[in-house]
């Protein structure tokens, strides 16, 4: 086992015209960010493509080496380079299987290259010198509104509302709603809540406009986002409301 | 002889059926007219809930808790350092019944709700409902006053004691007892007069309910057989629950106390079941004469008869001899002011009124029992009386206006809900009178700008915060009049920022954005923030010349402060009827009706009016979190003083001024604006912090020129735009020049959209060729501008204008427009 894949390294060593990329312990420091090292042996994989991604994986370091890349740039690990000839014979094997040389091996255990974590950029990064008023508000403790988590008191109210809308007693959940709605105002699970309510009610209008106001409050592109707009989605399409169907529409095709 | 006996007979049955068909009738139908009952809040607490220990002491002083060391029956709670132990009543909500409980709470110095426990199990409780404040009855015409109890709900000493004194046999006759009536007979023929009375409690049920007071044999014989029919008919719990219910205890006024339940309010200011022996003995007591024992005008008759009650309680066991002797030697207990049966809260009761006659008559909003549950906050309508009364008293005080001539009203309402929270509608909130807050029409002055500014941001991308527009003196042509409205201040700034023009409350910049971007626009949304007075399509409409009420004013403030969500404004969540069901629920209602981009950025401006506006006293009095945003409003020769503002969880107007409307030497920021933020110092809220909606960003742009910024000269402001109307050009380092001119603005009669003639069309396009000197107006003006082209900074205007600023403006140290 050993052998034969010291022969695959000795393979793709040979095809490589970079030698010094070659070499048995390659600098730590001049690691790529594409390379994909996966220590899985599969030995059934032809021979070419290992051959290929091997000299491509050699290939890069070099380069790389030349010009650093600027300190800030989103590192992803999962993300595998596209091929850039899209042979069926390349797309085929998914995990690139690599041949685990004790080159590829030290690639592995050498210490953990710091990755760039993406932070969400900021909406304001122009404003930096001036000031948003809202900003300079201290910080109270805030309700959980803003991590769309529940406070056990609205939680309760919102399974008891669940519970009145299963006996189909839709105002009665809606009056347990507007309770928590009370307690926290600016939280969008409960305005989804309403609008799912009101559309097992069957009032379209308002199921569309609560999840509007649900929408107001969550964080764009969170789960619950989505949510509201199949909700309004639905609404929409049964009460005839082209206007909302149309946003709603816009909404997913933006999102895929 | 024969024909008579069945003639006498044929007879004597029609009386009875007659008879029956009256009490079945009466009986089964409406029993009783009762009062309509309208309730507070509940006070809801939770772990997490802002709630000062102070004022959960005054909602259970409120509701009539007693403070003991150790709870240990409902009605009663106790307080130890910062935790009090809590037994509750129950209620039966609408929706459910909340269990009677007790509970711990500990609240920690800041105000705010750390634990909730159940005092027995120790176990965490997330959420506990008070029992809601009676805060008012509306009464049935011929003004009986009742509160129904069922006799489960009744304390079984009461039956057992009124069984034993009244009617011993009571289970065992048939709505006579004829033995009963032979031994009063036998007794009163011995002592020559009456002494002893043989009617059953049905018979003094009959009497009661039926019949009148006269002594006669006709009645005596009616209320016999109405007795016996109505055992027939109706079981002895039946009957005993309408006694208790029914019986006269005491007089209130033009109010009759009838039944035990509100008689124990009446006079021990508790709920019947709380009532300890000897006091519901006294109760029992009166039931033979109220007016004749009348505890508080006779004390020692009606302990007497207290006493003589308990003895035949103790004869019949109801009670032990021990508690007999323990009860007689304790006061009567009686409260010494009797309860005032007018409402604490009129003004508020009087928006509940307005909003039920929406829905149902007048006879059923009187006597059908309602139970109407509100909004109402009675620690914030408590608070908001006192911040309008004290503030009033000292104005008068220190503007030396004529004593108790001064007036006000306030309105508080829940941002997201709509609920109204609390009405002041005068300076008496006791008594009941003419309501400003809604029925006293007003000028508004600068309080409707907003609008303007809103309407111009929503329907032309033209306007930005950051657009230039000149501060000189316009001249708006209605047909062939002129109208040339003025800065308060008369000073001409210059050119001013858009959004400064709103902070800094300047008058001419707001009819050029208003005439501009369309004067019917203006008027439609004033109607779709909620307004329904009818507004006179006038150009003056945008100064405020419009009469509006202060809760109109408050729906319009309302939209602005939800992100232009209307939502109506209602104190009546639900209304129940008096079995607990026929609900009829008021739910949330909301519609979007204003971008909520153009509205967030209005209102980044309204916020800014507090922190460096006409209102910028604010940001000094209150604490830095309290932010919130708002307006000012004067009207000509300060008649009217109004505020109105909201933070993120409470919309607040306040107006004063004097009812026959003559000047106050108030403006909105030395008189509303004062009780505005009275109030905003006590009162629990969450700060004014709306989220950035999706389609705005913050731009930083020059201060000056409201272009971009450049970084080489100028200074830097951030401000909140859109895609639509944010700034495309950098500002260019050179002078920009002060737009100065006198326009002409014709407003032809009937057209819709009005124009600005020949008004430089972009300010910011001028700004390249700004070395130039000063434009002319293209047109001439009707009235040549009165000052000279003179070189104006903001900020320095007072000294150089040859205008002197009006003397009561120099004594306020703010930009004053007409506010």
């Amino acid at each position: 086992m050993l052998l034969k894949s010291k022969f695959y390294f000795l393979i793709s060593c040979l095809s490589a015209s970079f030698l010094s990329a070659c070499s048995a312990t390659p600098s730590a420091y001049t690691p790529s960010p594409r390379v994909r090292t996966h220590p899985i042996p599969a030995p059934h994989v032809p021979v070419a493509i290992k051959k290929r991604v091997i000299t491509h994986s050699v290939k890069r370091p070099a380069r790389r080496s030349v010009k650093p890349r600027p300190a800030v740039k989103k590192y992803t690990r999962r993300k595998l380079p596209a091929p850039r000839k899209p042979t069926p014979v390349m797309r085929r094997p998914r995990p690139v299987p690599v041949a685990t040389t004790r080159q590829h091996k030290q690639t592995m255990r050498r210490p953990a290259r710091p990755i760039i974590v993406a932070i969400p950029t900021r909406k304001k990064v122009i404003a930096t010198n001036g000031r948003n008023p809202y900003e300079s508000v201290p910080q109270r403790r805030n309700t959980a509104a803003s991590k769309e988590v529940l406070l056990p008191a609205t939680k309760g109210l919102l399974a008891q509302a669940e519970s009145a809308t299963s006996r189909q007693q839709y105002s009665s959940a809606i009056s347990y709603l507007e309770r928590a709605l009370r307690i926290e105002p600016n939280n969008p699970i409960i305005w989804t809540e309403l609008a799912k309510t009101y559309y097992d009610k069957g009032n379209d209008a308002r199921t569309i406009v609560m999840a509007k106001k649900s929408n107001l409050y969550s964080t764009s592109g969170s789960a619950l986002e989505r949510k509201n707009w199949s909700i309004i989605k639905m609404a929409s399409k049964r009460s005839g409301n082209i206007q909302s169907l149309k946003d709603a529409l816009r909404y997913e095709r933006n999102r895929s | 002889m024969l024909v008579g006996i069945v003639t006498g007979f044929l007879l004597a049955a029609a009386f009875v059926l007659r008879q029956d068909q009256i009490v079945t009738k009466k009986f089964e139908g409406k029993r009783w007219s009762l009062p309509a009952r309208v309730f507070a809040r509940p006070l809801e607490i939770y772990k997490g809930k802002i709630l000062a220990a102070s004022n959960l002491e005054k909602e259970l002083h409120l509701l009539r808790y007693k403070k003991t060391a150790n709870p240990s029956s409902t009605g009663q709670y106790s307080k130890r350092g910062n935790q009090l132990t809590i037994h509750t009543r129950g209620f039966q909500f609408a929706e459910d019944k909340e269990p009677e409980r007790l509970f711990t709470v500990t609240i920690n110095k800041h105000g705010r709700v750390v634990r909730l426990k159940n005092t027995e199990n120790k176990k965490t409780v997330s959420l506990i409902r008070l029992e809601p404040i009676l805060i008012g009855n509306f009464y049935p015409s011929h003004n009986e006053n009742r509160i129904l109890v069922k006799l489960k709900n009744v304390p079984p000493l009461l039956s057992e004691g009124l069984i034993a004194v009244e009617d011993k046999n009571y289970y065992n006759h048939f709505g006579i007892n004829p033995t009963s009536i032979v031994r009063a007979l036998l007794a009163n023929v011995r002592k020559g007069r009456k002494v002893q009375g043989g009617s059953t409690l049905t018979q003094q049920l009959v009497k009661n309910y039926f019949l009148n007071n006269e002594q006669s044999y006709t009645r005596k014989i009616n209320e016999a057989t109405m007795a016996m029919l109505l055992e027939m008919h109706y079981s002895k719990d039946k009957l005993l629950e309408a006694y208790i219910n029914e019986i006269y205890l005491g007089q209130n006024g033009q109010r009759a106390i009838h039944g035990f339940a509100l008689a124990s309010q009446f006079y021990f200011n508790t709920p019947l079941r709380e009532l300890p022996v000897e006091q519901l003995a006294l109760l029992i007591g009166l039931a033979k004469g109220a007016s004749y024992y009348n505890p508080r005008r006779y004390p020692n008759r009606a302990k007497e008869r207290r006493n003589i009650v308990l003895d035949v309680m103790a004869r019949e066991g109801v009670i032990s001899a021990e508690k007999n002797l323990v009860a007689k030697k304790t006061e009567l207990g009686v409260t010494k002011a009797r309860p005032s049966s007018a409402s604490p809260f009129p003004a508020y009761l009087e928006l509940v009124k307005k909003q039920l006659r929406r829905d149902y008559q007048d006879s059923a909003v009187n006597s059908e029992g309602l139970l109407i549950f509100t909004a109402m906050d009675p620690i914030i309508q408590m608070n908001a009386e006192n911040a309008v009364v004290s503030r009033i008293r000292k104005l008068e005080k220190k503007y030396k206006i004529e004593k108790g001539k001064l007036n006000g009203a306030m309105v508080v309402s829940d941002v997201k809900t709509g609920d109204i929270l609390a009405i002041v509608g005068g300076r008496n909130p006791r008594y009941e009178g003419y309501n400003r807050a809604l029925d006293a029409k007003r000028q508004i002055g600068s309080v409707i700008k907003p609008v303007v500014f809103l309407s111009a941001l929503e329907n032309s991308p033209k306007y930005s915060l950051a657009t230039r527009i000149s501060d000189a003196e316009v001249v708006v042509k209605v047909g062939n009049e002129e109208w040339k409205p003025r800065n308060y201040d008369h000073n001409d700034m210059g050119a001013v920022l858009f959004f400064k023009a709103l902070v800094l409350s300047r008058n001419t910049p707001t009819v050029r954005i208003g005439i501009n971007s369309g004067l019917d626009h203006v008027i439609q949304l004033i109607h779709s923030l909620g307004v329904r007075s009818d507004i006179p399509p006038y150009p003056s409409i945008l100064l405020g010349t419009s009469e509006l009420r202060p809760i109109e004013v408050q729906q319009m403030f309302q939209t602005l402060a939800a992100e232009g969500t209307y939502t109506p404004l209602k104190g009546i969540r639900s209304v129940m009827d008096a079995y607990g069901d026929h609900l009829k629920r008021y739910p949330l209602n909301i519609k979007q009706v204003a971008s909520p981009q153009a509205v967030y950025q209005v209102t980044y401006a309204m916020n800014e009016v507090t922190r460096s506006g006409t209102a910028q006293y604010l940001s000094r009095v209150l604490p830095k979190w309290k932010n919130s945003a708002g307006k000012t409003g004067t009207t000509n020769d300060k008649r009217d003083s109004w505020y109105a503002g909201f933070t993120g969880q409470h919309v607040m107007t306040v107006w004063i001024g004097r009812d026959d409307n003559k000047p106050t030497a108030l403006t909105g920021a030395t008189g509303a604006l004062l009780v505005w933020a009275d109030m905003m110092k006590r009162l629990p809220t969450k700060p004014f912090k709306p989220k950035t909606p999706k389609g705005v960003e913050w731009v930083k742009i020059d201060e000056e020129s409201g272009l971009l910024y450049n970084s080489s000269c100028g200074k830097a402001l951030s401000l909140p735009f859109t895609e639509l109307n944010k700034p495309k050009k950098k500002r260019y380092c050179a002078p920009v020049p002060i737009i100065r001119s006198s326009e002409v603005v014709s407003y032809p009669q009937k057209a819709k959209a009005v124009l600005i003639s020949k008004v430089k069309k972009k300010h910011n396009d001028k700004k390249r060729k700004s070395v130039k000197p000063p434009v002319k107006p293209r047109v001439k003006p009707i009235k040549p501008a009165v000052k000279p082209p003179v070189k104006i900074k903001p900020g320095a205007v007072r000294k150089k204008t040859p205008t002197p600023p009006a003397s009561s403006s120099a004594s306020h140290p703010v930009w004053q427009g007409m506010q």
